[in-house]
C-alpha cells in the first residue's frame, strides 16, 4: 500500500542505494590507491599500444611511403580480411589448432593428475620428469621436435624404417594434411603439465565423506569419478580450459619456427598470419585490423574466465 | 531389517590397535548407539560394519551373512554421514535416485522410491532443489532419504547431527527417533554426544580407546555404570567423583574425606567397600541424588559453595571437597551465595562407589 | 691446384654479349677500369695484381685523417653458414679504420640478415637510426623509395660510377637518382659432387649443361644411389628461396616482371607466361613426380643442404664459392666414419657455371651489398658526421677492402679491386673462384622496386610450396602469383 511515509520511504532507500556506490568508492580509496601504479604501468604497456593499434588499423601502409604518411582507408581493411579466403583458411586452421590442442591438452592432464593421485613408489620422480615439457624453452623444444619429424633424416623416420615398419620416413610437417595435427601434438606435449598441475590441486580438495558415500551408494571407480570427482572439479577445469584456449589462441612459437605457418599455408594461425603480414611484408594497417579482431575474440574469452573466477563470489553474495 | 552382529573386531594401524576386540550384538530393529571420546574406535568400527575399511580380525555379520570380504555396496548397508556427503550438483531427486541408479533400477521403480521416502520425510516439495539451497537440517533429511530410499537392512548413522545448531539438533533428534519407530529399523548410530546417544538409543555401547567399556540400555548405563569412565562420561553435568579414604571406625564402615570428615556406610555399600583391591575408594554421586543442607545435619559433610550457576529451571551449586568439585542441583528458589558453609547430605542407595586403582565399580558379593 | 674445368670450355662460345652489353646499360660515357666483354677467367688473372692501391692516400683526399668526429654504423654481419676466414677480415677491417681515422668515435653494429631489416625498420619509424648503414642489394630500394636515405654516389668519396658493376649501381637506382655504393657483388655457381655423378653413371667432370639435365641427373642420382639428386629449397620467409629458383625461372626465358631484359621497366608481369611456368614445372617433376630432392625441401635453407652434401646425401645444388670454406669448417666438427665421408665430398666438390635453359639463356642472381647514408632527421640525434660517414664509406668500397672484406665469398663491388695484388693472392689460394667470378657477366638484380622483398620473400616460395604441395596445379600456382603480383604493385590486399 503506498502511502505518503510508503512513498517517503522509497525516495530515502533509492538515494542510499546511489550514494551507497559513490560511497563505497570513497570509504574504498586507499584500495584504489593500491592499484594505482599497476594501472599506470598497464596504460602505458597496453593501453596505449591498443589505442595505436586500432588507429593504425583504419590505414593503408604502401611499401613506398613513410608510415608517417599512411593512407586512410576507413574500414577497407576490415572488409579485405573478413572476405579474404586466406584468412578464412587461416580461420579453420585456427579453430582446429586451438579446440584439440586444448581438448588433449586437458584430457592428458586429466589423466596424469589421476594418475599421480594416488601414491605409489617414485612417485615423484614421475611428478619432475612429466613437468619438463612444460618448463623447456619451447624455441629449444620446437627445433628439437622439427627434426625429430624431419621428412628425410627424423629420428622417427629413421626408426619406422630401420624396423621395416614403412618404406620410407612418413611426412610430417612437409605436407599440408599432416603438418596441422603433427604441431598440435608438439603443443600439447608441451601444454599438458599445466593442466595436470592445475587439476592435481583440484583433487587434492574432494571431499573424501562424498567419495565414501558413492562408494556405499554402489557406485564403480569410474562412476566415483564422473559423479563425485568430475563435477567438483568443475571450477578448477572451466579455469584451466580457459587458461589453455587463450594460451592456444596465442600461441606463436612452434607453429612460427618449426614451418613458418607453410607448407602453403597450412600451418598459419592468427597469430603468425598477423606476425606475417606485419614483419614478413611490412603491411601494417592489415596487421593492426587482424589484431583488432583477434583481441576482440580474446577479450570475449577473457570476459568468460573472469565470470568463472568469481562465480564462487557472486553465489556467496547469494546472486 | 537385519541384526548385525561383531565378535572380536580388531582393527590395527601398524603398531595402533584402533578397534579391540569388540563383541557386541545390534538386534532386528534395534536402535544402537556407539558413543565414546574422539578417538576412541567408534567411527572406524562403524566404518568396518559398513566395510569401507578392512577389518585385521574378527568377524562382521549382517542378517545371518558373514560380510567380512564383501564390498559395501553388496552389504545391503545404508550410511549417513556427518557432512550429509550430498551429491552437490544433483537435485534433491537425483540424490535421492543415486543409489538406485547403481542398482540399475527400471525408472519407474525409482521414481517410486524415491517419492515414497520424500513423502515419508516430507521433502516431497523439496525434489527440485539443489543440496546448497536446502537449509542444514533439510540436507540432513536428503541424507536420510538417501539412505531410506535403499530399504536396506542397516542404516549406519556417523555423528550425522555434529553440524547442526543445537536447537536444531534437538529437533532432528527427536525427527530421527520417530523415522526409527516408524520403520523399525535397524540403526548404528555413533555419536560423541553422550546426550544423543542417551535419549535415542536402545542401547548404547560406550568406548574408550578402542575397547568396549560397556554395552547395555541408557538406563542401566546412567544407573549402573560399571567404571569410572562410564560414570563420569554419561550424564550431563558429570557424576561427581570424589576420592575417599574407607576405614573401619568403631566397628563401622565409614568414608573418610582429605579434610577429616567421616561418612557412614550403609550395610549394603559396607559389603561392595570390603571388595575394593585398595583403601583407596572413590565416592560417586549424581548432582540430583545429593541434598544440600544449610546447616549441620548427622551424616551430612560440611563444605563450602565454590559457584553457582541458575540455569532457570535447576540451580546447580559446586563445592570443592577433596580435590574434586561436587555438583549439587537445587530448586531455583533456594539461593545459595558462593564461599556459604553447606553440608552435602548423600544418598546411600543412589551413591556409586569405584575402587581406586582399577577405577571398576564395586560390587557387593 | 686450382682446377678450372669448364671456364675456358663454356666461356669462349657461350658468353652471350647481348648479356654483357646489358651490364653495360645505364652509361657508356667513361671507360670502367677492366674491360668486362673480355670477361674470362684467363682475363681475371691477366688484370690481377697489376695496380697498386693506397687506401689511407685515396681516403684522406676525401675526409682529412686526422678529422675528429663519431660515426654510427650497422651492418650485416658474419653468421652462421660464413667461413672463419671471413671473421678475420672483419676484424681487420674495423681495426685497420681505427688506427687510420684515430680521432673518428666509430659506433657498429653486426646484425644477421633478418634481424637487421627489423631493427632498422623500427629505429626509422622511431627516428633513431644509425648514420651509415650497409644492406643487402634486396634491401635499399625499400628505404630509398620511402625517402630516408640521402643521395650518395661513388664520386662522393672519390671514386666514379665506372668503378662499379653496372647492374649493382641499378640496383642503387631509384627515380633516376643514385642512393648508395655497392661495397660486394658475388654470384652463385652450380656445385656438384664427382664421386656422386660417378656412381650414378654421370660424367664426374661435366656439370648439368641445362635445367632439363639437372631434372634428369637428379632422377638418376636418385634412382641409382637412393639419396637426392638437387638441393631444392623452398622455404617461406628465407632469403635464399628467390636466390636459387630466379636463375631457373630467368634461364627457361621467364621472369617475375622484365627484369631480365636489358632495359627493364618492371611494367608488364611475366610470372604466369609460359617460359615461367616451364620452370616452374621443372622443380614439380622434381619433387613431386621423380622424388628426387629432399622432402623437407619445404623447410630447407641452402645451411640445411650443406650438412646433407657433407655426408654425401646431396648430389647437386647452387650456393656461394665460400660454401667450399664452409664444408671445410663443418668437417672439422665430424669424427669417426662421418669424417671420412666429410672428406670424400670435399674432395669430390666441383664448381660450374648455372645450367641454361632450353634456348641456351643462362642467368644467376646479383647479389651483394650497398652501403647507405641516412637523412639527418631519421637518425639517432638529428645529425649526421658526413665527413665521417665519407671516411668509412671511401675505406669500405675502396678497392682493398671490397676486395678482402669479400675475399672468401663474394666479389669486390669496386671493379679496381680485380686488379689488387690481394685478388692475385686469392686466385691462387681460393679454390673455385674463378667460377663464380666468371658467372658474374650473366647478373641479374632483383627488380629494384620496394615491392621486390614481399614478391621474392613471400610470393614465390609460396608459388612454389602450393605446386610443391599439390595444393594447385603448376599452372594455378603461376596464375595465383601473377594475380598477388599485381595486387601488390596496385597498392592491393591480403
Amino acid at each position: 500500500m503506498t502511502t505518503a511515509t510508503g512513498l517517503a520511504d522509497a525516495r530515502l532507500r533509492k538515494k542510499a542505494k546511489r550514494e551507497g556506490i559513490l560511497q563505497q568508492a570513497w570509504t574504498r580509496r586507499a584500495d584504489y590507491l593500491y592499484v594505482l601504479p599497476a594501472i599506470l604501468v598497464m596504460l602505458v604497456v597496453i593501453a596505449y599500444p591498443i589505442y595505436y593499434t586500432v588507429d593504425l588499423s583504419f590505414f593503408n601502409t604502401p611499401p613506398g611511403l613513410q608510415l608517417r604518411d599512411k593512407v586512410f582507408v576507413g574500414l577497407n581493411n576490415y572488409v579485405v580480411i573478413l572476405g579474404s579466403d586466406v584468412v578464412w583458411r587461416v580461420t579453420v586452421n585456427t579453430v582446429i589448432w586451438t579446440f584439440f590442442s586444448t581438448v588433449f591438452s586437458f584430457a592428458l592432464g586429466l589423466g596424469s593428475a589421476l594418475a599421480l593421485h594416488r601414491d605409489f613408489a617414485g612417485r615423484g620422480v614421475m611428478r619432475a620428469i612429466l613437468i619438463i615439457p612444460w618448463v623447456v624453452s619451447a624455441v629449444a623444444a620446437s627445433y628439437i621436435w622439427k627434426w625429430i619429424y624431419h621428412s628425410d633424416f627424423g629420428v622417427i623416420g629413421a626408426v619406422l624404417v630401420g624396423l621395416g615398419l614403412a618404406a620410407h620416413p612418413p611426412n610430417f610437417i612437409d605436407s599440408v594434411s599432416t603438418v596441422l595435427p603433427s604441431l598440435i601434438v608438439v603443443n600439447v606435449w608441451r601444454e599438458f603439465p599445466f593442466a595436470m598441475i592445475m587439476l592435481m590441486a583440484g583433487l587434492q580438495t574432494v571431499p573424501e565423506q562424498l567419495l565414501r558415500a558413492a562408494k556405499v551408494d554402489g557406485a564403480s571407480a569410474w562412476q566415483r569419478f564422473w559423479h563425485v570427482t568430475f563435477p567438483h572439479l568443475r571450477g578448477v577445469s572451466t579455469v584451466t580450459i580457459l587458461l589453455l584456449a587463450v594460451s592456444n589462441f596465442n600461441s606463436f612459437i612452434i607453429p612460427w619456427i618449426m614451418t613458418g605457418g607453410g607448407p602453403s599455408n597450412a600451418s598459419h594461425i592468427w597469430i603468425t598470419h598477423i606476425y606475417e603480414l606485419a614483419f614478413g611484408r611490412q603491411r601494417w594497417g592489415i596487421a593492426s585490423a587482424y589484431s583488432v579482431l583477434l583481441f576482440l575474440i580474446l577479450m570475449s574469452l577473457g570476459y568468460f574466465y573472469v565470470r568463472a573466477l568469481s562465480s564462487g563470489d557472486r553465489k556467496e553474495r547469494g546472486a | 531389517m537385519a541384526h548385525v552382529v561383531l565378535t572380536d573386531l580388531v582393527k590395527t594401524y601398524g603398531n595402533f590397535k584402533a578397534v579391540n576386540d569388540v563383541t557386541l550384538t545390534v538386534g532386528d530393529g534395534e536402535f544402537v548407539a556407539l558413543v565414546g571420546p574422539s578417538g576412541c574406535g567408534k567411527t572406524t568400527t562403524l566404518n568396518l560394519i559398513a566395510g569401507l575399511i578392512p577389518i585385521t580380525s574378527g568377524e562382521i555379520a549382517i542378517g545371518d551373512r558373514v560380510v567380512n570380504d564383501v564390498d559395501p555396496k553388496d552389504r545391503d548397508i545404508a550410511m549417513v554421514f556427518q557432512n550429509y556427503a550430498l551429491y552437490p550438483q544433483k537435485s534433491v531427486y537425483k540424490n535421492l535416485a543415486f543409489p538406485l541408479q547403481m542398482r540399475k533400477l527400471p525408472r519407474a521403480e525409482i521414481d517410486r522410491k524415491v517419492k515414497d521416502a520424500a513423502r515419508v520425510l516430507d521433502m516431497t516439495h523439496l525434489l527440485e532443489r539443489k543440496p546448497r539451497e536446502l537449509s542444514g537440517g533439510q540436507q540432513q533429511r536428503v541424507a536420510l532419504g538417501r539412505a531410506l530410499v535403499r530399504d536396506p537392512a542397516v542404516f549406519l548413522m556417523d555423528e550425522p547431527l555434529s553440524n547442526l545448531d543445537a536447537k536444531l539438533r534437538v529437533q532432528m533428534r527427536s525427527e530421527i527417533k520417530r523415522f526409527h519407530q516408524d520403520l523399525k529399523a535397524t540403526i548404528i548410530y555413533v555419536t560423541h554426544d553422550q546426550l544423543e546417544a542417551v535419549t535415542m538409543a536402545d542401547r548404547m555401547a560406550v568406548m574408550k580407546g578402542g575397547f568396549l567399556q560397556q554395552y547395555d540400555s541408557p538406563a542401566q548405563v546412567f544407573a549402573h555404570p560399571v567404571n569410572m569412565f562410564v560414570a563420569s562420561f554419561i550424564g550431563s553435568p558429570a557424576m561427581s567423583l570424589i576420592p575417599v579414604e574407607a576405614r573401619t571406625v568403631d566397628g563401622r564402615a565409614v568414608l573418610t574425606g582429605a579434610e577429616g570428615w567421616t561418612m557412614a556406610l550403609s550395610p549394603l555399600n559396607a559389603r561392595k567397600v570390603r571388595n575394593s583391591t585398595t583403601k583407596k575408594v572413590v565416592l560417586g554421586a549424581r548432582h540430583s541424588t545429593i541434598k544440600l543442607h544449610r546447616n549441620a545435619m548427622p551424616d551430612a559433610i560440611p563444605a563450602k559453595a565454590y559457584t553457582v550457576e541458575p540455569t532457570g529451571d535447576v540451580t546447580f551449586v559446586q563445592a570443592l571437597l577433596s580435590g574434586a568439585t561436587v555438583n549439587i542441583s537445587v530448586p531455583p528458589n533456594v539461593v545459595v551465595q558462593p564461599d556459604e558453609p553447606i553440608w552435602l547430605e548423600f544418598d546411600q542407595e543412589r551413591l556409586h562407589l569405584f575402587d581406586g586403582e582399577t577405577e571398576i565399580a564395586l560390587m557387593a558379593d | 691446384m686450382t682446377r678450372i674445368p669448364l671456364a675456358g670450355t663454356v666461356l669462349r662460345g657461350a658468353v652471350s654479349t647481348a648479356l654483357i652489353a646489358s651490364l653495360m646499360s645505364v652509361s657508356a660515357r667513361a671507360a670502367p677500369p677492366v674491360d668486362v666483354s673480355k670477361w674470362s677467367s684467363e682475363y681475371v688473372r691477366s688484370i690481377a695484381g697489376t695496380k697498386d692501391f693506397d687506401t689511407a692516400a685515396d681516403c684522406a683526399k676525401v675526409t682529412p685523417l686526422d678529422y675528429k668526429g663519431r660515426l654510427t654504423f650497422w651492418y650485416q654481419g658474419v653468421f652462421e653458414g660464413d667461413p672463419d676466414l671471413l671473421r678475420q677480415y672483419y676484424k681487420d677491417f674495423f681495426a685497420t679504420f681505427r688506427k687510420t681515422y684515430p680521432n673518428i668515435q666509430l659506433e657498429e653494429q653486426a646484425l644477421t640478415y633478418n634481424d637487421l631489416l627489423d631493427k632498422f625498420r623500427t629505429a626509422l619509424l622511431g627516428n633513431a637510426g644509425p648514420m651509415v648503414v650497409r644492406l643487402q642489394i634486396l634491401g635499399g630500394v625499400e628505404f630509398a623509395s620511402k625517402g630516408y636515405l640521402q643521395e650518395l654516389k661513388p664520386e662522393d668519396v672519390g671514386y666514379s660510377t665506372e668503378d662499379f658493376w653496372p647492374g649493382a649501381m641499378k640496383s642503387d637506382t631509384w627515380k633516376s637518382k643514385t642512393y648508395g655504393i655497392p661495397t660486394n657483388n658475388e654470384t652463385m655457381a652450380f656445385i656438384w659432387n664427382a664421386d656422386v655423378f660417378k656412381r650414378a653413371g654421370l660424367d664426374p667432370e661435366k656439370a648439368p649443361a641445362t635445367w632439363d639435365d639437372v631434372v634428369k641427373y637428379s632422377k638418376q642420382i636418385h634412382d641409382k644411389l637412393g639419396i637426392s639428386g638437387y638441393g631444392l629449397v623452398a622455404r617461406k620467409n628465407a632469403g635464399n628461396t628467390p636466390y636459387r629458383f630466379l636463375p631457373q625461372l630467368w634461364g627457361y626465358g621467364g621472369g617475375v616482371f622484365d627484369e631480365a631484359t636489358q632495359h627493364p621497366t618492371y611494367g608488364q608481369i611475366e610470372l604466369n607466361s609460359a617460359a615461367s611456368k616451364q620452370a616452374l614445372q621443372a622443380s614439380y617433376d622434381m619433387y613431386v613426380r621423380d622424388k628426387s630432392v629432399p622432402v623437407s625441401a619445404l623447410t630447407n635453407q641452402q645451411a640445411d643442404n650443406q650438412p646433407l652434401f657433407l655426408a654425401g646425401q646431396l648430389g647437386m645444388m647452387i650456393s656461394h664459392p665460400s660454401d667450399y670454406d664452409v664444408m671445410q669448417d663443418l668437417k672439422k666438427k665430424a669424427t669417426g666414419s662421418d669424417l671420412l665421408k666429410a672428406q670424400t665430398a670435399i674432395d669430390n666438390m666441383r664448381y660450374g657455371l648455372i645450367p641454361t635453359g632450353p634456348d641456351g639463356k643462362r642467368a644467376v642472381v646479383f647479389g651483394g651489398s650497398n652501403i647507405h647514408i641516412l637523412k639527418p632527421e631519421y637518425v639517432d640525434g638529428g645529425k649526421v658526421d658526413q665527413a665521417a660517414a665519407k671516411a668509412l664509406i671511401c675505406f669500405w668500397t675502396g678497392p682493398e677492402w671490397s676486395l678482402k672484406m669479400a675475399y672468401a665469398g663474394s666479389n669486390p663491388g669496386n671493379l679496381n679491386g680485380f686488379k689488387t695484388k690481394w685478388m692475385k693472392e686469392r686466385l691462387e689460394t681460393t679454390k673455385f673462384l674463378d667460377v663464380s667470378t666468371s658467372m658474374l657477366p650473366y647478373g641479374v638484380p632483383f627488380p629494384a622496386i620496394p615491392e621486390t622483398p614481399e614478391i621474392m620473400n613471400i610470393v614465390v616460395p609460396d608459388m612454389l610450396q602450393n605446386a610443391l604441395t599439390g595444393t594447385m596445379t603448376v599452372n594455378q600456382a603461376a596464375e595465383d602469383a601473377a594475380k598477388k603480383v599485381k595486387s601488390i604493385m596496385t597498392g592491393g590486399s591480403l
